[in-house]
């Protein structure tokens, strides 16, 4: 299957009266003409260079995938779920750090519903979607998708914002518990530690609090902090973006100033 | 006439004689016209001169030679003869030469440079004396010259009447000589003086002033240079007087000055000015003595002319601000004033509570607190009612002044958040308690209207009510409170100023105690057909051992609907086994009237009176559940530790430990350690001793504490109600914009709410419901909201 980098899959549309240029054969695509693209990264082909992608590219192998998994990773006790020893080994297999965020870019490639648990059926139809067959191609796959979030901030977001949906214990909770989130940002954010400089801080603070009235992480939270951390460099540059940040957000401005003093 | 007449009459006889001798004689004589009678060539002349002649008389005052009479008849002679403009033209002269005589003497004698200074004055007089002789001499030569106003006067077009005439010339002479010109300045400069010196206060010729006036009114010049000097002198010296007066005098004193100038310069017109000159004189005194003036006269005085309570004096400066149209800055005034006052009573004794300060000090000013709180809702009162009274009887009732008390007493009664709601439904709830002690009910139903006024301007409508909700509780079921009429009447005034639901649930309280009663009586029927064999005994003899099931006890139960009263705390503890078989017998049989109902015990407010037989007498003593329940164990031992007490009563420890104390404060047991503190293994000991010489004796609960944690606890409640509010506000709001940045979000949902929101309650809310999917950030921008349908 043909796919934009950060694989979002690409949808049919029909060029309108501006300039779409494709990215694989760079020329201009003709207006009001048929094309694939995918608008969040601005990523377009024209219709034959899609084509000759998706016949090009591996179709993946569902059945393949199946016994894979089934021999190498599946725990025996329930054969439809990863062991313990079968994940490191995959983790092994992929070349993942398995103490790094990166397993949890697995999950979101393969759009695992639960922590920590990578399900067989998931697993297979994820990774065939992107054309696996086998071990060798669904390393690449991974350390493709790893890139692609490492070094693109929209994805990375995209990532990070999934990671809450991901790890919540269920579809009507709107919250995780703090102690959670406190791991949650120490792994996934600990690459972006070098533009998040106050990071370290408001762990710090969601540990301190995090027994009294900060116990749980809303999303709206979980996701503003993102951009909290990414626009403060330091508390003394705090932009109060006319007061709309997050309560929490308030407070732990409210409670570096204090430190400070 | 006569003369020809006599002519006329012999020439008929004659004619009579020749006709009879025509006759006899038949002969015709012709005689000769009569020749008709001829004026001596002189007659003219003398006429004239005895005309004027006259006319010196009358100037010289002296009585004239001939009778008025013959003047004139010898006027009216020349008249016929057509000789009115001779005698015109010389009068004329005559008039004119005389009026420069006398003008002439009067300059002689003014102009006269060592006579200068002092003689101003003396100006006066004599254009005084001239005006009144001219008059005179006018009027005299008038009478004389009658025939020629009404005949030639009347006849030509461009002669004026003598009388005209006379002032024609007073004029010429007085004013448009150029010789003369200073009389005129002089005149004019002299009568301001005058008036001037009058307004001085000095004592001045009144009559004089009033000639002169006059003077200067016939000769025309009273309104176009006259008045206009009149006027601007007055501006100039109400001006300086304003100026000065200001500065010195207090403003109650300087509306008194401005309201006597007034009347004085009324005076003034009714004596010599013309009454049209009043307005104008009334208008400088005003422009220059209020309309400049109002702004310091309303900083200056208005403060300490309400907080006096100067009725009179602010009736003045309504009505003279009125009258120069400057009541808006009265108006701007009296809301500072209003709001003002208003802080400082409702934040009296507030202040800054630094961190470092020693606690004995902050508790002091805690002390202190309270006791300034204690007396802002009856000090509200008090300055509600003086400005009422202010308003009412000052300032006409005007309903401007309504409007800025309402708006100035929302504004400040608001600034301390909830604090004038809690202090007011406290304030209502003591007078409801101890009303009828020393009040009559008049003056407490007085009271509590005065109270609801002053709620209105409250926006934290929902603190009183949970306050007032906490305290008629306590009052109902406690039984303090002082008479129901009053309740009823409060209710009803809250349901008037609050609506009904804000109302009904305070109406639901009073429904339970009514249904409770109805229902003790019932359950008391139903006690004695069950347990009716066994003794009655009117004791409430609980002692002996407190487990025995005592005898027979009054057991009262009320029966509150959860949700119209405020929440307790339901924790059972150990009671009595005679309470308890009563309780779950109660239970039984109110399950049986009211199916599916459930019942809850709530302990801590109840309270009982117990008989207690001490060594040195019999005594009856009134306490609390908890209390009952600890003294009843000390019939089974006479020591007990604080543990072993917890372990046997189950009551919550803190609570426990209050009752301890309230017990060793009233003397009933003796604690081991003397002070306060109670750890868990104090001991307590039966005082054998116990005396008291009253038969019943109320022991006091430890409230303080308790009161503090209540508060805290209402303002939670308070809080969490406030937070649905917020929502709809947050919801009705988004809904009707869609989409709204933050900022605005907070602005509009400020203004909306009825009460003092904080903005980090309102943001909480917010991202509450953004959680709950009703709002959602913008992608892009996280300070913009949509609105999820």
């Amino acid at each position: 299957m043909a796919n934009c980098p950060n694989f979002h899959g690409l949808t049919k549309f029909n060029t309108s009266a501006k300039r779409y240029t494709c990215d694989i054969c760079r020329t201009r695509i003709s207006s009001y003409s048929e094309a694939y693209g995918c608008r969040s990264c601005d990523y377009d082909l024209c219709k034959k260079c899609y084509n000759e992608k998706n016949s090009k590219s591996k179709s993946g192998d569902s059945g393949k995938l199946q016994s894979l998994f089934a021999k190498q990773y599946a725990d025996k006790e329930d054969p439809d779920i990863m062991s313990e020893a079968g994940m490191m080994k995959f983790f092994k297999d992929c070349g993942v750090n398995p103490e790094s965020y990166e397993t949890l870019v697995i999950a979101f490639h393969i759009k695992s519903t639960e922590m920590g648990i990578y399900d067989k059926n998931e697993f297979c139809k994820g990774f065939a979607e992107s054309g696996c067959k086998d071990v060798k191609d669904i390393k690449k796959v991974i350390q493709d998708r790893v890139r692609a979030v490492q070094n693109n901030l929209p994805e990375y977001k995209r990532f990070y914002k999934w990671v809450f949906h991901h790890v919540k214990e269920d579809e009507k909770k709107k919250s995780i518990p703090t102690e959670l989130a406190i791991q949650l940002w120490s792994l996934v954010l600990a690459k972006q530690k070098a533009s998040m400089k106050l990071l370290d801080d408001w762990i710090a603070f969601c540990d301190a609090n995090k027994s009294k009235d900060m116990q749980a992480i809303s999303k709206d939270v979980w996701e503003q902090i993102f951009d909290f951390l990414l626009q403060t460099n330091s508390i003394d540059s705090y932009d109060d973006a006319g007061g709309a940040w997050p309560v929490a957000v308030d407070e732990f401005v409210e409670w570096m100033q204090e430190k400070k003093k | 006439m006569q003369m020809k007449a006599n002519n006329s009459n012999s020439s008929v006889l004659d004619a009579n004689k020749s006709r009879r001798k025509k006759k006899m004689n038949k002969k015709m004589v012709i005689k000769q016209f009569k020749v008709q009678p001829k004026l001596s060539s002189t007659f003219e002349s003398d006429t004239v001169d005895k005309l004027m002649s006259a006319v010196t008389d009358i100037y010289a005052k002296r009585s004239a030679e001939c009778s008025f009479e013959e003047l004139y008849r010898s006027c009216h002679s020349l008249c016929t003869l057509n000789k009115g403009k001779l005698i015109y033209d010389k009068l004329y002269a005559r008039c004119d030469a005389h009026l420069q005589q006398m003008i002439a003497s009067v300059s002689i004698s003014v102009a006269d440079p060592r006579r200068m200074d002092h003689s101003q004055v003396n100006l006066l007089p004599q254009l005084q004396s001239i005006w009144n002789n001219h008059r005179r001499e006018m009027d005299a030569i008038r009478q004389v010259f009658l025939m020629l106003d009404r005949t030639y006067v009347r006849q030509e077009t461009n002669v004026k009447s003598l009388w005209q005439m006379g002032i024609v010339l007073l004029k010429q002479h007085v004013l448009q000589r150029a010789q003369n010109a200073f009389i005129a300045e002089n005149m004019l400069a002299n009568l301001l003086r005058l008036i001037e010196s009058e307004r001085n206060g000095e004592e001045i010729d009144r009559e004089l002033v009033k000639t002169m006036v006059m003077m200067i009114a016939h000769l025309g010049i009273y309104k176009s240079t006259f008045e206009k000097a009149l006027v601007a002198a007055s501006n100039a010296y109400y001006q300086s007087e304003g100026h000065k007066l200001i500065e010195t005098l207090t403003v109650p004193d300087y509306l008194q000055h401005v309201m006597k100038r007034l009347e004085d310069e009324h005076a003034r017109c009714v004596h010599y000015l013309d009454h049209k000159t009043q307005r104008h004189l009334s208008i400088a005194i005003e422009q220059q003595m209020m309309y400049t003036h109002a702004q310091r006269i309303l900083d200056k005085g208005l403060v300490s002319m309400c907080d006096e309570l100067l009725i009179a004096d602010l009736r003045h400066l309504y009505a003279l601000l009125k009258s120069v149209h400057k009541i808006t800055p009265l108006k701007h005034a009296f809301y500072e004033y209003c709001k003002q006052r208003g802080l400082e009573i409702v934040n009296a004794g507030l202040h800054e509570a630094g961190g470092q300060e020693e606690q004995k000090q902050q508790q002091q000013q805690q002390q202190q607190q309270a006791k300034h709180d204690k007396e802002m809702i009856p000090k509200l009162l008090a300055f509600k009612k003086n400005l009422d009274t202010i308003i009412s009887q000052s300032f006409q009732g005007h309903s401007d002044f309504r409007k800025i008390i309402r708006n100035s007493w929302e504004n400040f009664i608001n600034q301390r958040q909830n604090k004038p709601a809690e202090l007011m439904a406290k304030f209502v709830d003591h007078q409801l308690q101890t009303g009828a002690r020393g009040t009559s009910e008049q003056e407490l139903e007085d009271t509590l209207a005065r109270v609801m006024d002053i709620f209105r301007f409250v926006n934290g409508k929902d603190v009183f009510q949970a306050f007032y909700k906490k305290d008629l509780a306590k009052r109902l079921l406690l039984n303090t409170s002082a008479s129901e009429d009053a309740e009823k009447s409060m209710i009803n005034r809250i349901r008037k100023e609050c609506g009904q639901s804000y109302a009904s649930n305070l109406e639901n309280m009073f429904k339970d105690i009514d249904i409770s009663q109805d229902l003790n009586e019932k359950f008391r029927a139903h006690w004695k057909t069950t347990h009716g064999d066994k003794h009655v005994d009117d004791d409430h003899n609980v002692n002996g051992d407190g487990d025995s099931g005592g005898g027979d006890i009054e057991f009262n139960i009320h029966v509150l609907t959860s949700g119209c009263w405020p929440t307790y705390n339901t924790q059972p503890i150990v009671l009595p086994s005679s309470i308890q078989s009563r309780m779950s017998e109660f239970s039984k049989f109110y399950v049986r009237v009211n199916n599916g109902r459930k019942l809850n015990w709530t302990a801590p407010l109840s309270h009982c009176i117990m008989a207690a037989n001490f060594p040195k007498g019999r005594k009856e003593l009134v306490l609390s559940a908890f209390q009952a329940c600890v003294l009843m164990l000390f019939n089974r031992c006479n020591k007990y530790k604080f543990i072993e007490l917890y372990q046997a009563t189950k009551i919550d420890k803190s609570e426990l430990r209050k009752t301890m104390l309230s017990l060793v404060k009233a003397n009933i047991l003796l604690k081991k350690n003397k002070g306060m503190e109670c750890a868990d293994d104090e001991e307590f000991k039966l005082n054998a001793k116990y005396e008291n010489r009253l038969r019943r004796v109320k022991v006091n609960q430890i409230q303080i504490v308790e009161t503090k944690q209540e508060l805290i606890k209402t303002s939670n409640k308070i809080y969490l109600d406030r937070q649905y509010q917020i929502d709809a506000c947050v919801v009705r709001v988004m809904k009707a914009r869609k989409e709204l940045v933050h900022q605005q979000l907070m602005a509009e949902c400020l203004k909306q709410l009825r009460f003092d929101a904080e903005p980090k309650q309102i943001k909480k809310r917010i991202e509450a419901l953004i959680e709950n999917d009703y709002l959602e950030r913008d992608a892009n921008n996280n300070t913009l909201y949509h609105y999820k349908a």
